[in-house]
């Protein structure tokens, strides 16, 4: 069973995706990126890269997440801020920490492309 | 370059080329078809196309209900094609004809209009207008489908616009209007009676969230219903002995306002009232589980959406109307 069905699959990312979103806004290293974007549609990518995350069907590839984040600078302290924020969504939520461990591992998979190095 | 395939009323197929970037709309209309369009920026849906078996571009589809998207329906004004498509005219939303029952000044900037009940709705939702074949804008319903025999608007005087001055000075009771819709997600949809509901505009984005609020009221809402109404100065405020009127008979509605500009003696006793986003904060601190609905303009409706969204309310439980001015 992959770690997406192990922690209940689409209801899992319904029930993160204004937690996590959430977080993302009110962090003050990330926040000013999300000023200018529509919510609405940033709360579907939002969705869409938690599904990616805890191994679930998506469409999102490295070559996608590498386009998505060109030109932005980002570095290691907006990729963290990321990080913490989808680790603190779990613990909220309680999800056991070997499930956390393993989708930190595939949200680590696209850090050079999130990055574009 | 890519090109477009139009499927005209006789079935007959006309090739159009478009030109780099050009949208669906623009082709057509540069060829003589006469197709119908209001604002330009894929809101209105006046210029919505149905196409079959091509990839639709998504932002041409933004907006639009989960049936429409799968019946191919596409906003001709957003819809840059890369590749070929095939598109024809659609007739999901006909064209109604109303009559103007009745049209009143509430103040200098704002008029009532009201108009035949030609088509269903739901309050809060908003209809197209049309002034001629080639002009058309939108408005949102403060009236109640099934308690009101009129469909009411509240048009906000643009001095130099081409729709708001002619509705002030030339169209009369009696003329009659085009009108087409309804659309618009933004209604009544409390899951219980009980949730609290918190309701906020600016200016005439008080005609949609009135009709939500007498909507919810006519349904039975038990819950606090708190309506928070932002204006630059007091005389840009109307229908406050309506809605004081609607208070006396449902205590769980509350009314606030925040006035930007007062003058001295009342902004030294309202001064926390004056800035809308923090006034709304003290009023309602905590917004989880509550239904939110937002109807103003553009940078209002963000700024507040995202506040509400912070303080706990849902991304679902958030519904919002962007007013938008148009160039003249």
């Amino acid at each position: 069973m992959s770690v997406y069905e192990a922690i209940g699959g689409a209801a899992a990312v319904d029930a993160a995706v204004d937690i996590f979103y959430r977080k993302v806004l009110s962090d003050e290293r990330i926040s000013e990126f999300f000023d200018t974007v529509d919510m609405a549609e940033q709360h579907k990518k939002q969705k869409a890269f938690l599904t990616m995350v805890f191994g679930g069907p998506n469409a999102y590839t490295g070559k996608d997440m590498r386009a998505a984040h060109a030109g932005m600078n980002l570095t290691v302290v907006h990729f963290d801020a990321v990080a913490e924020a989808l680790v603190s969504t779990l613990e909220d939520l309680e999800v056991p920490q070997e499930h956390i461990n393993e989708i930190v591992g595939i949200a680590l998979s696209v850090k050079d492309d999130v990055l574009n190095v | 370059m890519s090109e477009i395939y139009f499927k005209r009323a006789d079935d007959q197929v006309e090739k159009i080329s478009l030109g780099q970037g050009e949208t669906v709309l623009n082709g057509l209309l540069n060829r003589g078809v006469d197709v119908p369009y209001g604002c330009l920026t894929g809101v209105c849906q006046s210029c919505l196309l149905k196409s079959s078996d091509s990839e639709i571009p998504e932002e041409s589809q933004r907006g639009l209900s989960a049936s429409q998207k799968k019946m191919g329906y596409f906003l001709s004004c957003c819809c840059r094609p890369k590749e070929a498509m095939i598109v024809s005219l659609s007739n999901l939303f006909k064209k109604e004809t109303s009559q103007v029952l009745e049209k009143k000044i509430l103040s200098d900037q704002v008029a009532r209009l009201r108009i035949s009940k030609a088509l269903c709705y739901r309050s809060g939702q908003f209809l197209t207008l049309w002034k001629s074949q080639d002009v058309a804008r939108t408005y949102s319903i403060a009236s109640h489908p099934s308690h009101d025999d009129f469909i009411e608007f509240h048009v906000r005087l643009y001095d130099n616009g081409v729709f708001s001055p002619w509705v002030f000075d030339e169209l009369n009771v009696g003329d009659e209007i085009e009108i087409q819709g309804p659309m618009g997600q933004c209604f009544y949809n409390a899951n219980t009676k009980d949730q609290t509901l918190f309701l906020s505009g600016i200016g005439t984005g008080l005609a949609p969230l009135y009709g939500i609020a007498r909507d919810a009221l006519l349904s039975g809402h038990t819950g606090r219903i708190l309506l928070l109404l932002g204006s630059r100065s007091k005389q840009g405020l109307y229908y406050q002995e309506e809605l004081k009127a609607l208070q006396r008979d449902y205590p769980q509605l509350e009314v606030k306002y925040s006035i930007a500009e007062l003058d001295s003696d009342e902004a030294a006793i309202k001064s926390h009232s004056r800035d809308i986003y923090s006034y709304a904060k003290a009023l309602i601190p905590d917004l989880a589980g509550t239904k939110v609905f937002l109807c103003g303009g553009e940078s209002f409706v963000r700024k507040m959406r995202k506040q509400c969204f912070l303080n706990g309310a849902n991304m679902d439980d958030i519904a919002s109307d962007i007013f938008l001015c148009f160039p003249s």
